[in-house]
């Protein structure tokens, strides 16, 4: 924030020589700058916070286009490439396994989040109206879901069982309600002044009229945050793919680009006959092109959530 | 009447608490994992039928030596003259995968050919290799069984017991063993030692999926050599030592070695040390225990300080095979196949690359080197419990994928479908990108032919790979616990080995102090290692009775 700073009165017979405000580049109004050197060390470590944060970015964005001499040439990883080649994406889009995989996760992302939206904020709305029926009981339980997760297998019997082994609702069900999420909100649900609810009641609004249009509205912010949560959990999340999902076709994006990164596929680890192989585009440009590709959806998201962040991340801080 | 007191909070812990407890106990019972004597019993091994349908210069050998080939057959005899051999319901297939995932079936022009050549849909449900131990005893625990999986060794994968092999999968030991494996004349092509491990429980209860016995070579950039004007054949550890110094460059950033612990098992054969386990009249010592494993970890430490290893050597890891292939590192010890790949992956950017092979020298005049053994599998294919005609319809199309090289089935399995997935160049099959990715579908991971050597792309290495598997086979040094179970060696090994590991790569690192190995032994032998051997003593007994 820029603070203007007071200005000399002239003196009488004298021309003014300045009459325009200087400018403080203190942070704190009143407080001074700071001599030249420090604020040039200041400076400089931000720039070197800056690089740290920026320079991976680059070299994996320009990995994923450099040419395949250069990458060998650099041992791995291009700051900077020379002549541009979109060979990497062209493979991983070719094939129709990583656009197949992108359109899975963004689909599982988009319903998963609205179904989760939609049950976490009723669940919160029910347990923070203390009369509501069985609340303590189901407040209980959900604190306990918190205590003890369930295993890998009886979550794998219990996804057998309701028959969703190869179906895309395994990917949503099994995670929709997320406890930490919904005790959040009940916190932010609970204080809320509580006159505005009487005064709806008094109106005669039923529950359903006073949670969407009064409570809902109200918390755009931290449903907001919380939207962000549960789509970023659904992104991300790739071992339940791994568990339920035995049709390839139906990856999500994130198990494909397991299959890339972390198991550095594109090589044989020597247990595969790459005899066959024909030239592939080299394993870290692949790798760099399946990243970007990957951040992509959540960079295009994060700037229309960002202006409810800075409200809603405080919800849990200070509230609960 | 009397009033009965409300549940109080003790008396709820205290009831969940029993509930719990009994619940558990119902769950493990008094379940006792199969004496090893039981488990490791023996049974008739299927009889060895080789193919002997393509030529060659370069035939396989009885001491395991892989066939070469440096063309391809340019009428390729059919596997199966009178058509699909496999017809029937379809065939579903768990199992894993290093590459990228291939395009689904309907995308697949390769994998349709194949589904049509079988007679039947083949379903693989691939997983990632890294993420397959936990898929596969989550799958066995949710009781829903694909038709066939595969089943990685005991030592990675501690589900994989016998008892378990016992009540869920078929015993295919009356389709399989001695000369009825004639009905399936593919799988009979495949070498004895791939039959060995799929012995379990006194029967044939695996697939083979083989691999090379001969090891993999310690792999040499002939061409950065020849520039140096150095001779990479040297006789003893002392001449190597030379050979490292003198092929180091750091300023041009070229070091002679990379991995640290290839480089340990490297130094280890040149000791003549065992191949994990030594057997000595029914008497069973692991490589960690004997003194040749603590020279080893000293001679990678002097390696490390003559400056011969890669200054990343030991902060990095899976990045050796590209130092190999951009030269930063010029000798590299990998598997027989990734000959191939580094043309395959590196020659395009690595001019004149030009690759050949050396065998782990002798120690001295008086130690002995020694090659170890590979696996004679990757690993196996189970066959869950079904009606008898069913099992034959899954052996038949696993017959097929087991057609060896020169074949049709072959051509299409490895390389796809002339046109879209590869041209010709003669007779030999070459690639296209789409036939590359087609071609990712993990037949090899169901069962496969006996491992050739063969690469179209540039058939004049084939002879030198080739010398390199004679010479090898010369100097073997098999693990006698390879075709075994021990209950303890798959539960305890990945645990003890994670802090072995951590140890012996900080002594050769100079991190820790070479006396702290004989504690960490001194715990494995008490904990687990002790019981190993003497299952693995029992289970050798029973396998040579």
């Amino acid at each position: 924030m820029t603070t203007m700073s007071p200005t000399r009165p002239s003196r009488p017979g004298r021309p003014t020589r300045d009459t325009k405000p200087r400018r403080s580049y203190s942070a704190v109004p009143g407080e001074s700058p700071g001599s030249p050197p420090w604020r040039a060390l200041k400076s400089l470590l931000l720039l070197v916070c800056v690089l740290l944060v920026v320079v991976p970015f680059l070299a994996i964005i320009s990995t994923s286009i450099a040419d395949p001499t250069q990458i060998t040439k650099a041992g791995g990883f291009v700051l900077w490439p020379d002549s541009p080649t979109f060979d990497s994406y062209t493979a991983l889009l070719s094939g129709g396994l990583v656009s197949q995989a992108m359109m899975v996760s963004v689909g599982v992302t988009v319903v998963g989040t609205a179904l989760s939206l939609v049950t976490s904020v009723m669940l919160a709305y029910g347990l923070s109206r203390p009369g509501s029926f069985g609340h303590k009981p189901v407040l209980m339980l959900l604190l306990m879901s918190l205590l003890f997760v369930p295993g890998v297998i009886p979550t794998y019997l219990m996804v057998k069982q309701l028959g969703l082994i190869n179906s895309y609702w395994s990917l949503i069900l099994p995670t929709m309600i997320n406890a930490f999420n919904v005790i959040v909100l009940r916190s932010f649900f609970m204080n809320l002044p509580r006159e505005l609810i009487d005064a709806a009641r008094i109106d005669g609004a039923s529950e359903w009229a006073i949670l969407t249009k009064i409570v809902i509205p109200l918390s755009k912010a931290s449903i907001g945050v919380i939207g962000l949560f549960y789509a970023v959990t659904y992104w991300n999340a790739f071992f339940n793919a791994l568990l339920f999902m035995n049709d390839a076709s139906k990856w999500p994006m994130q198990l494909v680009l397991r299959t890339y990164v972390v198991n550095n596929s594109t090589l044989s680890g020597g247990q595969i006959d790459v005899a066959a192989g024909a030239p592939v585009p080299p394993a870290q440009s692949l790798q760099a092109a399946i990243l970007v590709l990957s951040i992509v959806p959540i960079v295009l998201v994060y700037p229309f959530v960002q202006r409810h962040m800075n409200k809603g991340v405080m919800i849990g801080a200070v509230k609960g | 009447m009397t009033m009965q007191p409300p549940l109080n909070r003790r008396g709820f812990l205290a009831t969940a608490a029993g509930v719990g407890a009994g619940l558990a106990l119902t769950g493990c019972g008094d379940f006792k994992p199969r004496p090893a004597a039981l488990a490791n019993a023996n049974a008739q091994l299927p009889t060895y039928i080789q193919y002997k349908g393509v030529a060659t210069s370069m035939p396989a050998t009885q001491d395991g030596v892989s066939a070469g080939h440096q063309h391809f057959p340019a009428d390729p005899p059919k596997a199966f003259p009178d058509g699909p051999p496999a017809k029937g319901p379809d065939i579903n297939i768990m199992n894993l995968i290093f590459n990228p995932v291939p395009p689904p079936v309907e995308k697949n022009v390769m994998w349709q050919a194949l589904n049509k050549y079988i007679g039947c849909d083949i379903n693989f449900a691939i997983t990632p290799v890294n993420d397959y131990p936990q898929k596969f005893a989550v799958t066995l625990a949710g009781g829903d069984l694909p038709d066939a999986m595969l089943m990685l060794p005991p030592d990675q994968n501690s589900a994989a017991t016998p008892d378990m092999l016992h009540a869920l999968f078929e015993d295919l030991t009356p389709h399989l063993s001695g000369d009825n494996i004639r009905d399936y004349p593919f799988l009979a092509n495949i070498p004895t030692d791939s039959w060995r491990p799929c012995v379990r429980n006194g029967g044939i209860y695996a697939l083979p999926m083989p691999r090379p016995v001969s090891g993999g070579p310690l792999y040499t950039r002939l061409d950065l050599f020849k520039k140096k004007d150095l001779d990479p054949n040297p006789k003893t550890w002392r001449e190597f030592v030379q050979l490292c110094k003198d092929i180091t460059d750091p300023k041009a950033h070229q070091y002679a070695l990379g991995d640290p612990v290839t480089t340990w098992n490297l130094v280890m054969q040149m000791l003549g040390a065992p191949n994990w386990w030594r057997e000595e009249g029914g008497r069973f010592t692991h490589h960690f225990e004997m003194e040749e494993c603590k020279q080893a970890m000293d001679a990678v430490n002097q390696l490390k300080k003559a400056g011969v290893m890669h200054p990343d050597a030991f902060a990095v890891k899976g990045k050796f095979k590209e130092w190999f292939g951009n030269g930063q590192i010029v000798m590299h010890p990998d598997a027989p196949v990734a000959w191939n790949d580094f043309y395959t992956l590196y020659g395009p950017v690595s001019k004149g690359m030009d690759i050949g092979y050396m065998l782990p020298p002798d120690w001295d005049e008086s130690t002995r080197g020694g090659q170890w053994q590979g696996r004679a599998n990757y690993a196996t294919l189970i066959i869950k419990k079904a009606p008898k005609a069913r099992i034959k319809q899954i052996l038949r199309a696993m017959n097929a994928l087991a057609a060896p090289f020169g074949t049709d089935g072959y051509l299409l399995r490895k390389y796809g479908v002339q046109g879209p997935d590869h041209t010709l160049k003669g007779p030999d099959p070459i690639p296209t990108p789409q036939g590359t990715s087609e071609t990712y579908l993990p037949t090899i991971f169901a069962t496969d032919s006996p491992f050739t050597l063969y690469y179209p792309q540039k058939p004049e290495i084939v002879p030198d790979q080739y010398a390199f598997q004679k010479e090898a086979v010369k100097k073997l040094i098999p693990n006698p616990a390879e075709a075994l179970y021990s209950a303890t060696d798959a539960k305890m090994t990945k645990l003890f080995f994670a802090t072995l590991d951590s140890l012996r790569m900080g002594i050769m690192q100079g991190r820790d102090s070479p006396g702290e190995w004989d504690g960490a032994i001194k715990n494995w032998r008490q904990k687990a290692g002790d019981k190993m051997r003497a299952e693995y003593e029992q289970a050798w007994e029973a396998r040579s009775s």
